[in-house]
């Protein structure tokens, strides 16, 4: 619709040098002079950073001088900036959704650093297609939502704790759900941490406490988040808990250990031990001790004595019980009941905070280093139980295989880290890790001869170059060379590798061998990643927002990451982010209300014939049949309405639209682009969640593609219509992508899988007008896979070339030609 | 070590090892685990495939270079190696270049010599010193290909060994 007749459209363009990163490669002066001579602007300047302080004054007098009632920015992505210069304009006196931008960055000047020519022409494209939409802009005002001020926390471990305990001493209550029995998490396994080689259980102890006792916080062990559903300050869950089996009669008397007949291997140190299916924990939410369960290694100490505080309670692993009840006879309490079932509750909450933290590499991935094969090569976790009081040994160090004191010991650095066959990053606590068992092993052993082979000895972090110098000062030999193998040689161990500073061979026999494995995402980001929308990157790690600036938030309002399920990190780091996202959370909570952008549809009452298409294709029953005078027609209800579009896209008689991606403004910026050299071009509608983003990750990433591309933002691919498809190639397009998220992964539960359904249908219409409809594609792409955005648009121009070459057929009567010959 | 000097080293030769069977050279850290587990460097300190790489990256003149001929290309570098560098490949890369170098430099002699008997009999030793005698008095049968066979087989030499590269080691 065309802003109001009394006031005529004024638009001011905005063009970015973003320093080099945009003026590097595109001519920004041309840019902005081009915009001149656009239909309404009325307005063009260039500058160094729009977003710097000067940037935005300039854009706000130029709004008062010139009387803009439109602006457009041709910066960097508005994932990046949309909130600042909405923000701007705002305190410019004009409605926020006037505002449009032209993602010359992201999209362009990092993705055609090589292709300048082409980049500003694509640049010049874009400006023109932002113009085209903002002329057709129309003052909104936003949804307001009013919040649950209750927030759930995925995860028990140091951050979640963190997190939790923050959320609460604010005032506002707190589910806190952990998958295992116990609270503590990873360092609930440490015997010390780095960098003071301070005891764990007394810090971690004093936090648990802490979260236990506060009223605020409810806890729920053995449980796990089943379903996610609603939106920021909405968010509704479904939490399955999985019961004990043992009620509080229970004294933590252990006859009930002693009873169960079946042994499984521990979960962490299971080539040293094995536990049973019934195990004692502290209570009500002491660290997860794995020594409790009876030790095949050590068969004298089945309960440990020197549990630090609080009662001792037994729990139940049901999945590797066999339900023989020999457990429930022997308990003098009668306090096993072996039929309790789940239970789920649902909650409703605000915001959510995952800190679902990661995993240990599994060390038999590399087979060349021999555990499990060899009984003395343990992993760092393995060793650190070994040192730990509270360990199977009671913090004797011993060969696992004949009980002895070793007396050479050797630490392999890198095992499933900076590794392209495995772990491709670094994993950051490893090496520290290692050089604060150094220094314990020293404590407990001053004789015990310490080799340490690394590739580079890595302590960044306060106070950690300090551990390294200790080590040394201690005599440990470091030998910089990351090995080839480890063989058995009689009862030792023969290593074999190159001092690459002297060029010397090094193979030498140790009696035990501690590989220092590196950190895996956790074994849930792809079930939490489908369930939260939140995207996971190539190694399975949850993504932040962006990785400096929002590292605590993720790309769905309201949920945000803490502690190392978003990458290796440190416990300094996983507080500090445990701290960050309890901010973020509490800062939520101190409105009342949230504004949700008004991005959604509405309806054409007149004409609406009520055949109840979209009520069909709307993933959330926002659009509802109602009885009129004229018969049944549909209304859509804003609050519930999420703005994908999908309805919009399956009304036949063009009743329904939405706001801010109207049809009449989509269609302007398809003619936009399509003006000059139209079979060159690419149109590619990405939807705003995975492939508007992805496409973003090929621009950070520097992935290059070619220049010919011209990309349209929707909200979700279930907006893209055949009305749409079928614009773009009467305007002569020569390829059309529609690029949604993967399968599972749609942010509208279903849009995408509507996309897919249209796509085929235009492919039908395209061949009933004689276009080849392998002119149109369709290619998911995730928000982190900006590798496959880039290889799309690579492989649709060398089709689109072998098309203009005659190699393939621009028309559907040669295709069906050609399959007949 | 046979042969003398070798290409011309530097930067040039970088981008061609890259260029030729060993694009992730650059990715190399020196970890070592190439020397560690070669099979080599067990029996000889002056094969060190991780130092030979070192050379190729920093583009010193390439003295090194030669040293890529005593690869046994057993691949337990390739297979071990963390960063997809392929040490094995590169040692072929270099030895594709210095064979491609016009005259040949850095080659060892023997290698030319089974290079010249390929393209001129088809087979990597000479039927010459009394091999066919001894054949027939163990009744073997003769052997040997005739000349559209032998066409055959130069074509195959051509795209990795140029030309007159055969020819050449022939007539030295």
């Amino acid at each position: 619709m065309p802003p109001s007749d009394e006031q005529q459209v004024r638009i001011g363009v905005f063009v970015c040098h973003c320093g080099k990163n945009i003026a590097g490669t595109i001519d920004c002066v041309a840019v902005s002079d081009y915009a001149k001579g656009l239909e309404g602007v009325v307005y063009s300047a260039h500058n160094l950073y729009t977003c710097s302080e000067a940037g935005q004054s300039e854009l706000k007098k130029a709004i008062a001088d010139h009387k803009l009632n439109r602006v457009v920015v041709a910066s960097c992505s508005p994932k990046m900036h949309e909130m600042t210069f909405r923000s701007c304009v705002v305190d410019a006196g004009l409605n926020q959704f006037l505002m449009e931008m032209a993602n010359i960055r992201e999209h362009n000047s990092w993705v055609h650093s090589a292709d300048s020519k082409g980049a500003t022409r694509k640049a010049m494209d874009q400006v023109k297609m932002a113009v085209s939409k903002a002329r057709l802009l129309r003052p909104l005002q936003p949804i307001r939502v009013r919040i649950t001020k209750r927030a759930l926390v995925l995860g028990g471990g140091v951050s979640g704790m963190t997190a939790a305990l923050n959320i609460a001493e604010s005032g506002h209550e707190v589910i806190l759900v952990e998958k295992k029995a116990s609270l503590g998490g990873m360092a609930s396994l440490l015997d010390k941490t780095f960098p003071k080689v301070d005891c764990t259980s007394c810090q971690l102890q004093g936090l648990i406490d802490k979260v236990a006792s506060n009223p605020r916080i409810k806890i729920l062990t053995l449980s796990e988040v089943k379903e996610v559903s609603g939106f920021v300050g909405n968010f509704d869950v479904r939490i399955l808990r999985r019961p004990t089996y043992v009620s509080e009669l229970c004294t933590g008397c252990g006859l009930c250990v002693d009873a169960c007949p079946v042994t499984l291997p521990d979960e962490v140190l299971g080539s040293l031990i094995s536990r049973k299916p019934i195990s004692l924990v502290s209570s009500p939410q002491a660290p997860t001790t794995k020594c409790s369960g009876r030790s095949a290694w050590d068969r004298s100490t089945v309960h440990t004595s020197s549990m630090p505080v609080g009662s001792r309670v037994a729990v139940i692993d049901r999945d590797n019980c066999t339900s023989c009840g020999m457990c429930a006879k022997k308990c003098p309490m009668r306090a096993i009941e072996l039929g309790h079932p789940s239970v789920e509750e649902s909650h409703n909450v605000g915001a959510i905070v995952v800190a679902i933290g990661f995993e240990h590499f599994d060390p038999r991935r590399k087979p060349e280093y021999g555990h499990t094969a060899l009984r003395d090569v343990v992993t760092g976790l393995e060793l650190e139980r070994m040192l730990s009081p509270l360990g199977p040994t009671h913090g004797n160090v011993a060969r696992p295989s004949d009980g002895e004191v070793p007396r050479r010991v050797a630490f392999v650095q890198c095992v499933g880290c900076r590794d392209d066959k495995s772990n491709p990053y670094c994993g950051r606590i490893c090496c520290l890790i290692t050089l604060k068992q150094i220094i314990l092993l020293k404590e407990k052993f001053p004789d015990l001869d310490i080799t340490v082979f690394y590739i580079d000895v890595r302590t960044g972090g306060k106070e950690y170059e300090m551990l390294y110098s200790k080590a040394q000062r201690l005599g440990c030999r470091f030998v910089r060379g990351r090995p080839s193998g480890v063989k058995g040689d009689g009862d030792r161990l023969a290593v074999k590798s190159e001092d690459t500073l002297t060029g010397n061979p090094v193979t030498e026999s140790f009696d035990l061998v501690v590989l220092a494995t590196g950190i895996g995402a956790p074994v849930d980001s792809k079930i939490v990643s489908t369930m939260l929308k939140v995207p996971i990157d190539p190694y399975g790690f949850l993504m932040e927002a962006h990785i400096k600036l929002k590292p605590a938030e993720t790309v769905v309002d309201g949920v945000m990451l803490a502690g190392s399920c978003s990458g290796p990190m440190d416990i300094p780091s996983s507080v500090s982010r445990g701290h960050a996202s309890a901010s973020k959370v509490i800062s939520l909570f101190s409105r009342d209300e949230v504004e949700l952008d008004p991005i959604v549809s509405h309806v054409d009452t007149s004409l609406c014939k009520g055949c109840l298409a979209c009520t069909k294709a709307c993933p959330f029953q926002a659009v509802r049949p109602i009885e009129v005078a004229g018969g049944r027609k549909v209304e859509v209800l804003a609050s519930l309405c999420k703005g994908c579009g999908t309805c919009v896209a399956g009304c036949p008689f063009g009743a329904l639209d939405q706001y801010q991606f109207s049809d009449e403004q989509i269609c302007a910026q398809i003619d936009a682009a399509l003006e000059t050299d139209p079979s060159d071009k690419i149109i590619s509608f990405n939807c705003n969640w995975c492939s508007y983003a992805g496409a973003d990750f090929a621009g950070v990433s520097r992935l290059q593609y070619p220049s010919n591309v011209r990309i349209i933002r929707v909200m979700c691919s279930g907006r893209v219509s055949s009305k749409l498809i079928l614009r773009a190639f009467e305007k002569g397009a020569g390829m059309v992508l529609v690029a949604p998220c993967h399968p599972a992964d749609c942010h509208y539960i279903s849009g995408n899988a509507w996309a897919k359904r249209r796509i085929e249908q235009a492919k039908t219409v395209l061949s009933g007008r004689g276009i080849n409809p392998e002119r149109l594609w369709f290619v998911y792409v995730s928000a982190a896979e900006g590798n496959v955005y880039q290889r799309a648009i690579i492989e649709m121009t060398h089709f689109l070339e072998m098309m203009k070459r005659g190699e393939a057929s621009w028309r559907v009567k040669e295709v069906l030609q050609e399959a007949r010959t | 070590m046979e042969g003398e000097g070798g290409p011309t080293g530097g930067k040039d030769m970088r981008d061609e090892l890259i260029g030729n069977g060993a694009p992730n050279l650059t990715r190399c850290i020196q970890c070592g685990t190439c020397t560690a587990g070669c099979t080599v460097f067990e029996l000889d300190k002056a094969y060190n495939p991780r130092r030979i790489i070192q050379t190729f990256l920093v583009g010193e003149t390439p003295v090194e270079m030669r040293k890529a001929w005593l690869c046994s290309t057993c691949g337990v570098c390739t297979e071990r190696c963390p960063k997809d560098v392929w040490p094995m490949n590169v040692m072929l890369s270099a030895r594709g270049l210095m064979v491609r170098s016009r005259p040949p430099k850095g080659v060892p002699k023997d290698r030319l010599r089974s290079l010249a008997s390929i393209s001129r009999s088809g087979f990597a030793f000479s039927k010459k010193g009394g091999l066919m005698a001894r054949r027939s008095t163990l009744k073997l049968p003769e052997f040997g290909l005739d000349k559209a066979e032998l066409e055959q087989v130069r074509k195959l030499l051509m795209p990795s060994f140029g030309k007159r590269v055969a020819r050449k080691s022939v007539e030295r």
